[in-house]
Order: C-alpha cells, then structure tokens, then sequence
C-alpha cells in the first residue's frame, strides 16, 4: 500500500445478469476518509456496484482495489467493509446490544471490549435506553440507528448506505442527515452512500457519481455536479431545471466564448457563454437555468429578455413557483422571491431574463 | 342488512365446526359408555380405559408408534430444515425444479402410492421390514411437512439477513447457525412436533413398510376397527387424540412462555 | 456467491436431496420395473427382470424379457377399469362438495373480526392434528344403520326408516369431504383473507350490490385458492384407500382400495405395480398444475 492509492479503486468493472448488463466498463475512486455518493434512478446498477464492493456480487470483467490490492477473492466476510441494508436487516432474534456486537464476536475480539464498543456505538447513536429491547419493538428511526451503530461498530474501512433514509418520514431523514454528517466527521472513515434521492446526494456528499444505464454520467464535487451539470440527461435528473433550445452562431473551440441566439428571444442580442466542448455555426445547444436563477418581472417590453405568460402559479412559502410559456410552447420554470411572486397573477405577461454566469451549455 | 350478513356469517362457522368436531366429541364421549352398545348411552364408565391397559398387543403397538414417531421425526426435522434452507435461501441452482417438486409431492401423493413404492424399494434393497424402514418411510413423508412450514417462516424473514451477517465477518456456516438457524427455530420445533404427530397417526404406509412384530398403533386400531365399532376402539382413540392435544398444548405453552421470557 | 457454494451450502442442499432421490425417486423406477415383470409364486412374488449389478450385457438381455403381461391384466380386467373411473368419479364430487362447504366458511373466517381470524383458523387446522383413520373411523358410529345418526333423525321425527347411507358411496364421499375440508379451507381462507378490503368498497361505492360485489370481485380474487384447495383434496381423494374400505360397501370401487387388495390379499405385485403406474400417470396432469400453482404462490423471480 502506498499513501497515494486511493481506499476503492474500481477499475473498467462490468456485470451483466442474464441479458441485461447492470454495470458497464466502469471505473472510480474512492479516497480516504470521502463522502462519496452514487446517485442514479432506480435499475441504473448502482446498487449492483455497491455489491460488488461488498462482495455479494463477483464482477464480469475488471478489478476492485482496497488499498491497491485485488479484493476479487476476498469474501464478503473478510473484507473491511461494511454496509447497512436498506431494509436494515437487524437480526430479528437478537436484542439491540446483541446487533451491535455480531461483528465484533466474528472478530474474537476480548469480552471487555465488545462490551466498550458496543457502549460507545449507543452512546453515538443515541440508543443507550433501548439496548435491551428486539428490532420489533423499535420505531423505524430506531431500528435505522441500530442498523447504523451495528455497521460502524467493527470501524469499517469504508461503510456502505444503501438508501439508509428510504424508509424514514421526511422530518426525520433530514435529522438523519445530519447525524449521519456528524457521526462521519467523528469518525474518520470513508461512506459510500447509494441513493435515487438527489437531495440526498447533495446534502451529504462530498462528490457524487452521477449514474445512468450502468455508466456514469458525470462524476465530481455536489456542487460543481449541481451547478454545472455535464449533460442534459444529468441536468434534469439533479434538481429542476430549465433547457432553453439555442443555436450557436459561430465556431468556438471548448472553453471559449460563444455567441449563441435564444430560440425564443429571436429579437434580442446574442447572449456570450463558455462552453466545454467545441461548437460548430449552427448548432443546436441547450441552455441550462436553474429556476432560482432565472429572474421575473413584469411586461418590460423592448428589454433583453424571454417573454411569455404566466399560465400556473404555486405558492411555496418563501418563493412563489411560476410556469411561464415561452412563444416556442416551452414552458419555462422560475422561482419568483415572495413579494415578488404574490402579486403575479395567470395570463399576465412576463419577462425572464438570466446571469451568463449562471447559464450553462450543453451540447449534449 | 349487515347484522342480517354478520348472522348469516356467524351460522355458518358455527355449523362447519360442528360438522368438524362433532364426530370427534361424539366419539370421546362414547368412549366413556358403560355400555358395550356403541350408539346407547349406558352411563359414564372409565371401563374401557381399564380394558385397554390389559391389551397387551395393544400397549406395545402403542410403544412401537411412540419410537417411531420419536426418531422419523428427528430425521424429517433436519432433513426438512436442510431442504426449507435450500429453497428459501440457495436462490437458483440446478435441479431446483425437481428438487422443489419432489419436496411437495408427499404433500398431495396418495399413500398408497408412497407405501407401495418404498415397500418395494425395501424388497428391491433385500432391507428387513421393521423398525427402521417404518422410520425411513415416515422421516420422507415427514420431512415435506417440516420443509412447508420451515421455509414458510423464512420466506417471511428479510432475505437479506444472511448477507448482513456475513458483512459483518460471518462466515456462510456461521450466518446458517447464528443467524438463519435461531430464527427458524420455532418453526423448526413445530416442524417435529407435526412430523411426529404425522408419524404417530399414519396408517397406511407403516402397513407398507412394517414387517413382522413392528405393528404401529394406527395398524392395531385398523384391524379391530374392520371388525366393526368397538367401544375400546373409542378408547384408545381417545388416548390418541388426548396425548396429540397434550403434545400440542405443552408446545403452545413452551413457545409462548419463550415468547415471554425475551 | 453464484459460482462456488461454501461447504455448509452444499450440505444443505445434498443431504435432502440425495434422501429424497433414493427414497421418493428411486422407489418409482423400481414400481415401473416390477410392473413389467411376470408375476410368480414366490417371496417376493415376482420374477425379477434383470438385476442391476449384472453389468450393461444383462441389462439389454433384461430389457429384451419386459413383460407387459401385467399392463394387459389390467386392461383386460374390467375391474380395474372400473376402479380408475369410479375414483375418479367419487373424488371429483367429493371435491365440489368439499368446495361448497368450505367455501362460506372460509369467506365467513376471512371476514370475521381480526381478533378471531387466529382462533379461526387454528380450529380450523387442529382436525388435521388427529389420526386420519380415527376420523373416518368416528364415522362409522354415526352412519350406520343404527348408528347415531339415525338414531336422532328418527327420535325428531324426521323419518321413519333408518336411512341406509353407510356401505354406500354416499358414506364415501361424507368421509372424503369431512377428512379433507381443512385441505381445502386453508387456501380459500388464505385467498379471500389476503384481499384488500377496499377493494368490495371499491365496488359497492361503484354502485355493485353484495352479490356482484361478491361475483364479480371476491370470487374471480379467490380462484387461485379454489384451485389449489381443489387439487389438494382431489389428487389424494383418488388414491384414497382408508375412507372407501372402512365406510364403503361392497361395491364401492376406488383404485387404491383394489390396489391394496391386489397387493396383501392376491400378492400380485407386478398387477399391483402396473396399477400403481398408471394411476401416478392419471394424476400427473393435475400434480403438475399443483406444482405449477403452488409455484406461482412462492416462488419468487430469481
């Protein structure tokens, strides 16, 4: 082991059931003590990859590396990895303390100090009064902690979440959330969330794959995958967004500027962004907005903007949500701040207009 | 409209059990008939209870059943468990189907057709009928029953228990015994307690499969009861039913003081 | 985890397997030998076909010596004719009387209140705990002639003449009905009890009365148990040899009762053997469509 080897290495790993392949020719790292999230909708082979790094799953081609080293012939029982279930599978028969301590009685470690660790596991996850009772009689948040404190116990290398919040009420994941944030923080190591949940991902995470059809779509830190997603698919599947059809109107080689016209503001100037790749005259590009991004105002004609009616309106508390159609029929979403929003009404005409620095093209 | 439903409902249940207990009860409490008369009430009398315990072919059939049903059902008890674990647990594998299909079909299979055929497996294999292949016989009949209810409760436990344990530095035999194992266990013993009540009862395979001098109590009782209804028929029955009833009872009563005690 | 099983797995897995081949398997192919031998006055009565140490030469000599001697018995035999038409016969309306009686009473368990549905269904099961041949044995004190039965029907003055229903097939097919209705209650409980409630309010708030509510949901819902609980009372019901001897009369006919006369009373193995045979291949067509329902209820996708 040399210090610049990452903890997990996956390198170029496929698996395929039957006809379907689940993981294709993937490869990523994961470093010492990182917050890394697989983030994909459901059937996307993220969960097929998580078991593979656990070893409940053998892969068809390529390596996974711990440390450098192989683990292909490492089972599951003797990897330094642990994971908690999504359906936490406590063992029914076996009171909370019980739980905890499995892993550290298949270890052999001496009485006494099972008995400190398993301590110090309630203690984190705040279980202490419950250490007697049996997985039935354990609310869900409950019995998500013990699956928690019982994974953490052995101090894992690396700890596998599979959607370790499905099941919890949403006042609670986002406690969770943190508690889980914190819990790391103490500790040192380094998680693998899996999730369909972008929140999640984004709240959590210190980088996050994006993962599609068993590849991935875009890897990097949540909010550089957040603010400038790589691909229309990854821009829609991460949070709201807005995809405005424009057409490049020169050359550009990737990361220069590039003068492009709004499909629908075929009047107003030519708007100037970067983009990554490179872009022939004439293409078609989408421009990305998030909604918070784009700002509304009313009527202003002859401004450089995109003008279209409002046709519905959701109050959200502190913002008001407004659907405006474009003249193409596209219809737009912009996050207008309270004051603002309250006073719009359906059918009026509106103005949108967004920072060149908060727009993002994508060519693909 | 819904009383009239909740009436027709509850009539119902009351006449179906009944029909089902009432031969029962009718034949225990005639069991009691001071009368040799089997259909006319004579008086209460425990006589034929006294008249059984003199039946010496009777009391040694009675202990032939109990060993029987003692050890087949040891047998069908883990070889059921084994055959439970292999289908809730293995996933695929090959020769599942038939695997899986030979595990059900004692369910349904006529016994005359199993008692024919091991029979002849047993002349085939020049095996002396007795004792033992009596106990063959009722461990394989047995063994789909315990195999029915042992993988009932497992397939109602989250499958992804085992993996959980051997995640958490198991090894597979380790994960079977501290894990699958303790959880089926109270399947387990109500596995050997149906396929020893099985074992206990069964007629018509032990006829097959008994030799000289292993005749069960079932076999006993059929050849008297060819004679036509006795009331000492009605008595041994009654023992039968009673100490089936008992062994059912101590095993409710063991699992729910289990059930309290954790 | 696919690939290579750890030992304990394979143990698992071999153990019962290997029991149920040399036990439940392999005493079938011995069934369709000796059905193909001749029969002999002997111990065991018949002439072997070939012995299976002898090796490969003696095996094909063997194969050369198959009698269908035995097949031909029973064709000839219009006895055993009778016998499978008649099983047949007897278990298919011992099965939709077990049906029909069990049907309301497991509609009205699975509607009962859920305090006690447990109690139910555990009364429910218990018969099944007691001897098979004590239950249908209770039947003879109370259809006999004599019996109970008569005794109470003439005491109300309800009939004159003691009805003769024991020795008939009548008796046969009450003991068939009586013997199996926890086979059958079972399933239908378990079909009906899964359904969602909401689902006959669904309908009753579509505007269906309790009869098409029943018809059209509850019913159609609940087939898969009829099925199941059908086969599980019929498949046996044929083979069935303890009911027709102690409650049947002279010329009640079922196969496994001929059957088991063949075999203690005439020791006619092979004649037996072949009567064996081809009753497993009358009930293999509903076995497989157990198998195949039974499958369709646990099996998951794997």
């Amino acid at each position: 082991m040399s210090s610049s080897d990452p903890l997990i290495r996956v390198d170029s790993v496929r698996k395929r059931f039957g006809g379907v392949t689940a993981v294709d020719d993937l490869s990523l790292d994961i470093g010492h003590g990182e917050f890394f999230a697989l983030l994909g909708p459901s059937g996307c082979g993220k969960t097929t990859l998580m078991r593979m790094i656990a070893g409940f799953e053998t892969p068809d081609e390529g390596r996974i590396l711990l440390d450098g080293e192989d683990i292909a012939a490492t089972p599951p029982h003797r990897r330094p990895v642990n994971m908690m279930f999504q359906s936490y599978a406590l063992f029914p028969h076996m009171n909370v303390e019980r739980n905890i301590a499995f892993g550290l009685e298949r270890e052999r470690m001496p009485r006494a100090d099972i008995a400190a660790r398993v301590d110090e596991m309630l203690r984190l996850t705040q279980l202490e009064p419950l250490r007697r009772r049996r997985p039935d009689q354990l609310s869900g948040g409950q019995r998500q902690r013990v699956a928690l404190a019982r994974a953490l116990a052995k101090r894992p290398r690396l700890l596998l979440l599979d959607e370790p919040l499905a099941a919890l009420d949403r006042k609670l994941r986002e406690e969770t959330q943190f508690e889980l944030m914190e819990i790391r923080r103490g500790l040192g190591m380094s998680f693998m969330l899996v999730t369909h949940d972008q929140n999640e991902a984004m709240a959590m995470a210190d980088r996050i794959a994006v993962m599609r059809e068993g590849r991935i779509e875009q890897m990097g830190p949540a909010r550089e995958v957040y603010r400038m997603p790589a691909t229309r698919w990854a821009a829609g599947f991460i949070g709201e967004i807005n995809l405005f059809e424009a057409i490049a109107l020169r050359d550009a080689s990737a990361g220069q500027a590039c003068d492009m016209r709004l499909r629908d503001a075929p009047e107003a100037a030519p708007i100037s962004l970067t983009c990554d790749a490179p872009l022939r005259a004439g293409q078609e590009v989408a421009v990305a907005v998030r909604p918070e991004n784009l700002a509304l105002r009313r009527g202003a004609p002859g401004a450089a903007c995109l003008r279209g009616d409002v046709v519905e309106l959701a109050f959200r508390g502190d913002t008001t949500l407004a659907r405006v159609r474009l003249p193409s029929g596209f219809v737009a979403r912009a996050n207008a701040p309270g004051a603002g929003g309250e006073s719009l009404t359906r059918g009026e005409a509106v103005c949108l207009s967004f920072d060149v620095a908060a727009a993002r093209v994508l060519a693909s | 409209m819904t009383r009239g439903r909740g009436f027709f409902r509850w009539s119902v249940l009351v006449a179906g059990f009944v029909f089902l207990y009432a031969p029962i009860a009718l034949l225990v409490i005639y069991s009691f008939n001071a009368s040799r008369l089997v259909t006319v009430w004579g008086g209460f009398s425990p006589r034929w209870y006294i008249a059984l315990l003199d039946d010496r072919q009777m009391v040694d059939a009675a202990f032939i059943s109990l060993r029987v049903a003692f050890v087949s059902a040891l047998f069908a008890t883990a070889l059921g468990t084994c055959a439970a674990i292999a289908l809730a647990r293995l996933g695929s594998f090959r020769g599942r189907a038939l695997f899986a299909a030979m595990v059900m079909a004692p369910l349904v299979m006529p016994e005359v057709i199993m008692g024919l055929s091991l029979l002849l497996l047993f002349v085939a294999l020049d095996a002396p009928r007795g004792f033992w292949t009596i106990v063959l016989a009722h461990a394989t009949m047995g063994m789909c029953f315990v195999a029915v209810v042992v993988r009932e409760r497992l397939e109602g436990v989250d499958r992804s228990i085992e993996e959980a344990a051997m995640d958490l530095g198991a090894s597979p035999a380790q994960a079977l015994l501290r894990v699958t194992l303790p959880i089926a266990m109270p399947s387990i013993l109500a596995g050997y307690v149906l396929a020893f009540t099985l074992s206990l009862d069964d007629f018509v395979i032990a006829s097959f499969t008994s030799g000289p001098g292993s005749t069960t109590l079932p076999m006993r009782v059929y050849s008297q009861a060819r004679l036509g209804v006795s009331p000492e028929i009605n008595a041994i029955s009654t023992v039968m039913i009673g100490f089936v009833a008992a062994l059912l009872c101590v095993h409710a009563l063991a699992r729910a003081s289990r059930r309290a005690r954790d | 985890m696919i690939s290579h099983r750890a030992w304990s797995e394979r143990l698992v897995l071999i153990a019962p397997y290997a029991w149920l081949a040399v036990l439940f398997l392999a005493p079938f192919a011995i069934v369709i030998k000796i059905s193909l031998s001749q029969s002999a006055l002997a111990l065991p009565p018949y002439t072997p076909v070939f012995d299976w140490r002898a090796g490969p030469d003696a095996w094909i000599a063997g194969v050369r010596e198959f009698s269908f001697a035995a097949y031909a018995s029973l064709a000839e035999d219009a006895l055993y004719l009778d016998s499978y038409l008649s099983s047949l016969r007897l278990a298919a309306t011992a099965t939709v009387l077990t049906l029909l009686v069990a049907y309301p009473m497991a509609y009205a368990m699975a509607r009962a209140p859920a305090r006690w549905r447990p109690v139910l269904v555990t009364l429910a099961i218990a018969p099944f705990w007691t001897s098979f041949l004590i239950r249908v044995y209770a039947w003879i004190a109370i259809l006999k002639d004599e019996g109970l039965l008569n005794h109470a029907l003439i005491a109300l003055g309800l009939i004159a003449e003691p009805l003769h229903v024991f020795g008939t097939d009548w008796a046969v097919q009450i003991g068939i009905v009586y013997s199996y209705l926890p086979f059958m209650l079972l399933p239908l409980y378990n079909a009906i009890a899964r359904q969602d409630a909401s689902l006959v309010e669904a309908a009753a708030d579509l505007g269906a009365g309790p009869v098409a509510q029943f018809w059209k949901i509850t019913f159609p819902l609940s087939l898969g148990g009829v099925l199941a609980g059908a086969l599980l009372v019929f498949i046996p019901a044929v083979g069935e040899f303890v009911i027709p001897d102690l409650l049947g009369g002279s010329d009640t006919l079922m196969i496994g009762h001929t059957m088991w006369t063949e075999f203690f009373d005439n020791r006619d193995w092979p004649t037996a053997s072949a009567a064996t045979v081809v009753l497993l291949a009358l009930l293999l067509p509903p076995l497989a469509l157990y198998d195949r329902s039974r499958r369709r209820a646990t099996e998951q996708p794997t």
